[in-house]
């Protein structure tokens, strides 16, 4: 008879981590829908965003206090990303694919190499603060506080950000930019506004789950790599260009993490991988992406 | 006999029903076009056809063989070449390495690692023999993405015969081109057609061409075929009068 | 552009014959320098192959240079001195290997292909990292040995620097001239129609992802060469050999040298090994440094050194 209540910290665990991933693998998505380009740094600005409430933690002190840093950093990288945008990558827009992604390839190595520098190289974790330690009891059963501010704040950013794309003009208008990119110019719309603010959109996402995520695991520099992977896999099994499908497939992945954390730890890294390639096999389009 | 037959092929994307139940029979050694207003699903059909697009329900048979949404490069096997609307050649490659491909596909030899086309003499010749045909063998060294939009276009037709179909299937192919580059391509699929022996399915809205060059013309609106017929049988029907030709044909 | 295959030859000439002089007159440093380019090369040519004739950009070469590195080392440790069967094992394993992972790699085309061969290389990465019994996990293999070459009548011991150098420098010749018939053959003549226009190279009858996958597992082959090559050469095999910065170092080699010319691969790996020697040391944040140089190359330098001086002489090196 399991522990019911390590099996209600595994399953929280694993939808607050769920929820991040879908808002990591989420910004990856609206900058491919919108701007048709797959940014290879992704996950070392998710890195970024880390770092960033490293750095910030010290002004921290209270729990409104902590969440206002969380935000501000995942701003401040979505500063990084529309300069980003602004300086190099609208130059390779009208370039061959394989150029772009050489060019955030290159980020990849370039903001690493900041990191490296401004940080140094070694590990580093969140202590998790105070007020969030330690769990609430309902029912009897422990739910880790952090996993439920995790998962709460989580839920309310994709709300924003689904309010956002559907509700606000802005948003809208990405939406058309992302289905034919001329007639929306063409209906007067600021295109390179458009890109620059989605980029910087997607990128902010990134930051912000990489600020929220700290806790959770340890962060050196060149863990970029791994987490642009793991946002990728998610993305190709949740098909790409379906935000539905990347909820649903980060939400698998988060929880099948959680319990392969505790159950078979030597596996849960690959595990993503050997979803990936057996959705690969039989379903290519992803869950639920469209065929053609 | 019949070359190829499509039985209520359909092809809709979402809601939009681009093609719309189409029953068409063509018979060996005709020329027969399809003409039809913008967006009537003519490069659509062109595209089930071909396998570039998978139907969502009918069939197509080829010389009675089913090809029902087989891929682009098996129905190439069964000998139908198709030319495009928009150009499509290979434009960093050379005239003659365009020729080259489908001329190395009938010798089976695309994967050949150690031989170059160049160098074997039944496939040169070959590919001079096209590019003979369509003019173009004094270019046989030039960049094909550097050649005039009218070569372009004769290049574009000459890979499409050069792996000797039975079945050619002309999109557009007089599609931006002036009147005297006009001239010389219908010449071109004229003359093609006699010598070869193809049977050719156009899509054209050059109805001077249509009416000199078909046998049979099939007539396509909202992706439904409204007439079939010999050119002066379709040229006097009402329905494609006020669909299409308007009054002065 | 006028073809003037001359001046490629006498380049290529005048480079195999400096190449096999050279051991007479510099130091062992200069041609422990001399072997990496020769085995960087070879991996970047295994990218060369994809990226600048099929048009698809693998982030994960390095999977299978580790593999060959691993293979070898494996097979010297446990089961002999010779070299035959730690190539021949290195080779079938990465066959076997990117068969599969290749498949599912170019299934959804280029920009999936890109993001999937590094997820791969990744994976591989955690595999080898966390394999601790098999692989040696962390602190990899130790000691590899540099083989004896075991013909029936004589023994070569590659264990001396001059003699692996000129091992390394027969297979360079031999693998660098297979690469060259490849390239100007139907087969590349085709992979180049992929690159070119996938769409209507479908209408010559050519099925993409069977060319595309046929490359890749030669790519593979290439690039596992050169890891064997390396594990030995240095002595070690280890994890971050199949790391993306691994991947890295041949698209930057090759993005140095020129990608659309033949002899880039080589003089870029010239270049990247030169100043990697001599200013890492400087430097200090390579990382940065290279990204940096990567990015000046996408947005100002396509064409490469070598391309470059393709266009100034009209020839084609």
């Amino acid at each position: 008879m399991p522990d019911f209540g390590i099996l209600v910290m595994d399953i929280l665990n694993g939808l607050s981590r769920g929820m991040l991933y879908f808002l990591m693998a989420s910004g990856l998505t609206l900058t491919f829908s919108v701007l048709r380009i797959i940014n290879f740094a992704h996950g070392s600005l998710v890195m970024l965003g880390a770092f960033f409430t490293l750095s910030l933690l010290p002004l921290g002190g209270s729990l409104v206090v902590f969440l206002v840093l969380i935000v501000a950093s995942g701003l401040l990288v979505g500063l990084v990303g529309i300069l980003l945008e602004t300086f190099f990558v609208r130059r390779i827009y009208e370039s061959e694919h394989l150029y772009q992604l050489l060019l955030t390839f290159s980020f990849i190595m370039i903001i690493d190499g900041l990191v490296l520098e401004i940080w140094g190289g070694q590990p580093r974790t969140l202590a998790i603060p105070q007020f969030l330690l330690g769990a609430l009891f309902i029912f009897e059963l422990p739910f880790p506080k952090y996993s439920i501010f995790t998962l709460v704040s989580s839920v309310i950013v994709a709300i924003l950000m689904w309010l956002f794309l559907y509700k606000t003009n802005f948003g809208k208008a990405s939406r058309a930019a992302a289905s034919d990119v001329e007639i929306t110019a063409a209906l007067g719309v600021n295109v390179s506004l458009i890109y620059c603010g989605m980029f910087g959109l997607g990128v902010a996402l990134a930051g912000f789950s990489g600020a929220m995520g700290l806790a959770m695991t340890a962060i050196t520099p060149g863990v970029g790599a791994n987490i642009a992977v793991l946002c990728f896999a998610i993305i190709v099994i949740g098909g790409l260009g379906s935000l539905v499908g990347t909820l649903i497939a980060a939400l698998i992945i988060g929880i099948f993490e959680s319990f392969g954390n505790h159950y078979f730890a030597q596996f849960s890294m690959i595990l993503p991988f050997i979803i990936m390639a057996v959705i690969l096999l039989i379903r290519p389009q992803g869950l639920l992406g469209q065929k053609e | 006999m019949s070359i190829l037959r499509t039985t209520h092929l359909s092809k809709r994307f979402g809601k939009f029903r681009a093609l719309n139940d189409i029953s068409m029979e063509v018979k060996e050694g005709e020329v027969r076009a399809i003409i039809g207003p913008n967006g009537a699903g003519k490069t659509t059909f062109f595209n089930v056809l071909t396998g570039k697009l998978k139907p969502s329900a009918g069939e197509v048979f080829f010389q009675e063989n089913d090809i029902t949404g087989r891929p682009p490069y098996e129905i190439v096997k069964y000998g139908i070449g198709r030319s495009f609307q928009i150009i499509n050649v290979f434009a960093g490659l050379t005239v003659f390495e365009n020729i080259a491909l489908p001329v190395l596909n009938i010798y089976r030899k695309n994967m050949a690692f150690f031989s170059r086309p160049q160098l074997r003499d039944d496939i040169r010749a070959e590919c001079f023999s096209i590019l003979k045909k369509i003019g173009l063998e004094n270019e046989a060294d030039r960049i094909a993405g550097k050649l005039s939009h009218g070569d372009k276009k004769k290049l574009d037709i000459g890979i499409s015969i050069a792996h000797r179909p039975k079945l050619l299937l002309l999109d557009e192919a007089t599609a931006g081109l002036n009147p005297r580059e006009n001239r010389n391509i219908m010449n071109l699929i004229r003359e093609i057609a006699e010598r070869e022996k193809l049977t050719i399915i156009l899509i054209e809205h050059d109805m001077d061409a249509v009416f000199a060059v078909s046998n049979r013309i099939t007539v396509f609106q909202q992706g439904a075929i409204i007439a079939e017929g010999r050119p002066d049988e379709v040229r006097t029907n009402k329905l494609v009068i006020d669909a299409y030709l308007g009054e002065d044909f | 552009m006028k073809n003037n295959v001359g001046l490629g030859w006498v380049l290529a000439i005048s480079t195999l014959v400096l190449l096999t002089a050279c051991p007479l007159f510099i130091s062992s440093f200069g041609l422990y320098l001399l072997n990496e380019i020769l085995i960087y090369s070879l991996f970047s040519y295994g990218f060369y192959l994809l990226f600048s004739h099929g048009g698809y950009l693998s982030f994960g070469q390095a999977a299978y240079f580790a593999l060959g590195a691993y293979s070898a080392a494996l097979m010297y440790k446990h089961f002999c001195t010779s070299i035959w069967l730690p190539f021949l094992v290195a080779i079938a394993v990465t066959i076997i290997v990117s068969i599969v992972l290749g498949f599912l790699s170019v299934r959804l085309g280029a920009l999936y292909f890109a993001f999937l061969t590094l997820a791969f290389a990744q994976m591989i990465y955690a595999i080898v990292f966390r394999w601790r019994d098999f692989t040696g996990g962390d602190d990899g293999i130790p000691d590899v040995s540099r083989g004896i070459v075991d013909f029936y009548f004589t023994k070569i011991d590659l264990g001396p620097p001059v003699n692996f150098y000129y091992f390394t420098l027969i297979l360079f010749v031999i693998l660098v001239y297979i690469m060259r018939l490849i390239t100007r053959s139907s087969f590349g003549l085709s992979l180049r129609s992929i690159r070119d226009n996938m769409d209507r190279t479908r209408f010559v009858g050519v099925n993409p992802q069977r060319y595309l996958l046929i490359a890749f597992v030669i790519s593979a082959i290439y690039c596992a060469v050169a890891g064997a090559l390396h594990g030995s050469l240095t002595k070690m095999a280890y994890p971050e050999l199949s790391y993306w910065s691994t991947s890295a170092e041949p698209i930057i080699m090759t993005l140095i040298g020129g990608i659309y010319t033949f002899s880039g691969p080589f003089f870029g790996a010239m270049i990247y090994i030169l100043l990697k020697t001599y200013l890492m040391t400087i430097i200090g944040n390579w990382v940065l440094f290279l990204g940096i140089v990567l990015l000046f190359i996408v947005l100002f330098f396509r064409k490469g050194v070598m391309g470059f001086i393709e266009e100034k002489l009209s020839v084609k090196l």
